[in-house]
């Protein structure tokens, strides 16, 4: 069922008791929770959402109000939803999973990656993709090349380049798409409008959940699991206030690495590329299909040279007159036949994990009595390296290829670096690590120094890739939901 | 990338370079008046031969690439650019063996990073040898000016003289609606097709007096409207002369007009709230594109008024974004992550000190 506490609170006036209690509505917590109530009919589940079925309104979005410094985060009002349904209210739909390189440790870089493997999650990727109600499956690039012939370069042609795949969600709004199914499940209880006061812990467990609506009387809610799925900034928010003591040489919510390697996706549009006509590295609609292949390194520079992720996009654009579609004629230029188009570049690019971007608390408090946060948002410089890295690369390989030319329009400048904004994906502040000193959480998704504490939210990424994370967060929830219930992947209990 | 001392050395003599030039060499006899009959009228001559002035005289439209690569990289003299060229190419036999040996070179200049950058371009040390030594040869005889001009851009068309260039049938489509995009082709651009029949390979169609891409067969001459001029061309209701043109003979034959009319009211410029709103835009654009891009890869978006409140704010759907009041009106940034999806964005401007709201239109996300 769905109540809402700032219209009828009188029911939960004596608290709630409850298996699992999870915070948040977004696409974590309601896939955690309707799995979770479905594995578990004996169960009672709660599901706290702060805010309703509609947008927050001025005074509620204050409680969330971020102060900054560094980097300018332009999107950081628009990149959070206090809603039934979270960020899926307003997201694209762009859907891929981690590429199996996102999850090793990158040479390079001074931070282990992920302490699970692509085949710890393909299952629950399958089944995320039919949460997000995806046409299919498969994302590797080549499985749908022969359908649409001179979309894509041939495969081969491009030495240190590699293709891609990203499928579309129509997009799924989790709020309108689930709440029948929230409504209808007996032993799941959905409160809106119920803000988190306080977490409350004892002899290393977490006893209670604090919750009110805005103007109404508190509400306790004991659980014997707890799950934060506030997306990457609230979640980040409620450990650090956990701390007891003001200080993080610790393990979980003391653990150093909490509120550091706060990270965003970044892009930008540096360069045109002479190539052959009609090539469909963007989104198009196919047989009321949408795909979007993309262009990366290959696996082996991604390796090998332990090159940051990225993918490139293209986009027909007029020609530059200094060098028109036409130079492609000249055959002694090493060019194959047939028609060329210029496109425009658009680059999206993983960042390293940065130990100074970070979100901490400030001493000014919302109206909840909770500490607001202040963020500093990082980007490695040698992060622009590595992307331009990659578009000299695509340069190389089509020009050694016969399949055109590459302008840069746009250098790696500090001017361009400073202008960067994010995608809205807040990742990085409860890092996964295997080790208790390299992260906060554990590969089962628990804060190491709680027993019955567990998130579910990118905060978790401790590397990024460069695909949107919504579908990754799916499928997390959906082992999550599996490993609380006790049941082996796909199993029951 | 190739340095420009190494560019440099040798002088500026076109006399051979010892090695072998067989091919190349035959009829450079210098005391003869050049031939121009297999130069397309170009007078080129590098002395190194008939077979490579020809094949310079090929690399049609390379001027402005030439020219930017000489300026850039201060080259005077030929005999360097000469003594720089690949011995392969130097050697070859005949035509074939030429564009084999130069596509060669070029391939293994970017295998082995000797490339050269202009204007953002990224080309292989060869070629940029080869255009800047076609400009070279060409500048040093006045004649070629007006026969490069012709290959690469029409000059002024508002220039050239009405007349007959090949006969039309038909042509479409004839009209739009603002912000409306017609014939949408795969790049986002508006189509429109002609029914010329014969129109020679050159002929160009013009826009309201700018020249646009135009692709000729033998009974249809294509075009349309692409990135900014359809933009522009959309954005506000009239009549836009079309016309073919040939660049070679200097001639104009005119179309007709392309009408885009105003946009139906229901959608069209706001008009109660607090300020009316003569135009904005971009109206549209595609998934994941921000037209108007700005440093942040946001798109930028203006509102004309002349009555702007000095406060007001432009709300996309349910978020306010990032807005500047201008002289003109406001200008906004549309953040890129809400292009992510196709969809229709409501923008509104809204006055947080009188709290007035005024629509402003739609915009859609194709």
């Amino acid at each position: 069922m769905i109540d809402d506490l700032a219209v009828s609170p009188q029911p939960y006036a004596g608290g709630l008791k409850c298996d699992v209690c999870i915070v948040g509505a977004g696409p974590a917590g309601i896939s955690l929770a309707l799995t979770l109530a479905r594995l578990r009919p004996e169960w009672r589940v709660v599901l706290l959402e702060a805010g309703g079925r509609d947008n927050a309104s001025e005074r509620e979005r204050d409680i969330y109000r971020v102060s900054q410094s560094g980097r300018d985060y332009s999107v950081l009002d628009i990149s959070r939803r206090r809603k039934l349904g979270g960020t899926t209210a307003h997201w694209g739909g762009w859907s891929k999973p981690l590429d199996d390189s996102d999850f090793e440790t990158n040479p390079s870089w001074d931070m282990p990656a992920w302490p699970i493997g692509p085949a710890d999650l393909k299952a629950y990727y399958q089944r995320a993709c039919d949460w997000c109600e995806l046409g299919g499956s498969d994302f590797e690039a080549e499985a749908v090349a022969g359908r649409f012939p001179g979309a894509m370069l041939e495969y081969g042609d491009l030495q240190g380049i590699g293709q891609r795949l990203f499928r579309f969600s129509p997009p799924t709004r989790f709020g309108a798409r689930y709440a029948p199914e929230l409504e209808a499940q007996d032993n799941l209880t959905c409160l809106l409008h119920a803000n988190l006061l306080q977490l409350v812990r004892a002899q290393g467990k977490l006893v209670e959940a604090v919750v009110a609506p805005l103007d109404g009387d508190t509400l306790r809610i004991a659980a014997d699991r707890f799950v934060l799925a506030m997306g990457g900034m609230e979640t980040t928010r409620q450990l650090l206030h956990l701390r007891e003591r003001d200080v993080d040489d610790g393990e979980g919510v003391y653990s150093p690495h909490l509120g550091r390697y706060f990270a965003d996706h970044f892009g930008f549009s540096p360069a045109r590329l002479l190539a052959p006509a009609g090539l469909k590295y963007h989104m198009f609609t196919e047989s009321q299909e949408r795909l979007m292949p993309v262009l990366t390194f290959s696996n082996e520079a991604l390796r090998g040279e332990g090159q940051n992720n990225a993918c490139m996009r293209l986009y027909a654009n007029a020609p530059d007159p200094l060098l028109s579609p036409a130079y492609a004629e000249h055959a002694a230029f090493g060019f194959r036949p047939g028609e060329y188009w210029q496109y425009d570049v658009k680059m999206t690019v993983e960042p390293r994990p940065h130990r100074d971007s970070r979100l901490a608390l400030t001493n000014e408090r919302c109206e909840l009595g909770l500490r607001r946060l202040h963020l500093t948002w990082k980007i490695d410089e040698r992060d622009f390296t590595s992307a331009y890295q990659l578009l000299d690369r695509l340069g190389q390989a089509c020009s050694v290829a016969g399949l055109g030319r590459l302008q840069i329009t746009r250098e790696n400048s500090p001017e361009l670096r400073a202008n960067v904004s994010g995608g809205c994906h807040h990742m990085g502040t409860t890092r996964m690590a295997a080790r208790v000193g390299d992260g906060v959480v554990d590969p089962d998704l628990r804060v190491f120094d709680l027993e019955n504490l567990y998130i579910a939210s990118s905060s978790v990424f401790p590397r990024y890739g460069y695909s949107n994370p919504t579908l990754t967060i799916v499928a997390l929830s959906l082992r999550l939901a599996e490993h609380l219930a006790g049941v082996s992947a796909g199993g029951r209990p | 990338m190739i340095s420009r001392r190494r560019l440099l050395v040798g002088g500026g003599a076109l006399a051979g370079t010892g090695l072998g030039l067989l091919w190349l060499r035959q009829g450079g006899d210098s005391s003869l008046p050049p031939d121009t009959s297999a130069t397309g009228g170009l007078r080129l001559d590098s002395g190194l031969g008939k077979g490579f002035d020809r094949f310079l005289a090929s690399l049609a439209g390379t001027d402005p690439l030439g020219a930017a690569w000489v300026e850039a990289e201060g080259v005077e003299h030929i005999g360097s650019l000469v003594d720089a060229l690949d011995g392969s190419i130097h050697t070859a036999q005949n035509a074939r063996e030429l564009a084999d040996a130069v596509a060669g070179r070029v391939r293994a200049d970017f295998q082995e990073g000797l490339t050269c950058r202009v204007g953002g371009w990224v080309l292989s040390g060869t070629e940029c040898r080869l255009v800047g030594l076609r400009h070279l040869l060409l500048r040093l005889e006045p004649g070629n000016a007006q026969l490069v001009a012709a290959e690469t851009k029409v000059p002024s068309v508002a220039d050239y003289a009405e007349g007959h260039i090949a006969p039309l049938a038909n042509w479409g489509p004839k009209s739009t609606r603002v912000g409306e995009k017609f014939n949408v082709q795969i790049d986002g651009h508006s189509g429109l097709w002609f029914q010329f029949s014969g129109a020679p390979a050159h002929a160009r169609i013009v826009i309201d007096g700018e020249l646009v891409k135009t692709s000729v067969s033998a009974k249809v001459v294509t075009s349309g409207l692409f990135g900014e001029m359809q933009e522009r061309i959309l954005a506000t209701p009239g009549r836009y002369d079309i016309a073919l043109v040939d660049p070679v003979r200097g001639i104009r034959q005119p179309v007709g007009q392309f009408v885009v009319r105003p946009r139906k009211a229901a959608s069209g410029p706001g008009k109660a709230g607090f300020c009316e709103i003569e135009k904005w835009g971009p109206q549209s654009t595609r998934v994941g594109l921000a037209k108007n891009e700005q440093p942040d890869g946001a798109m930028g978006l203006w509102v004309r008024s002349a009555c702007m409140p000095r406060d007001a704010q432009l709300i996309v759907g349910d978020d306010v974004v990032k807005s500047s009041v201008k002289k003109f009106g406001l200008s906004a940034a549309i953040p890129a992550v809400f292009l992510e999806a196709p969809g229709e964005l409501e923008l509104v401007l809204y006055s947080p000190a009188t709290g007035q709201r005024q629509p402003v239109g739609v915009l859609v996300v194709e």
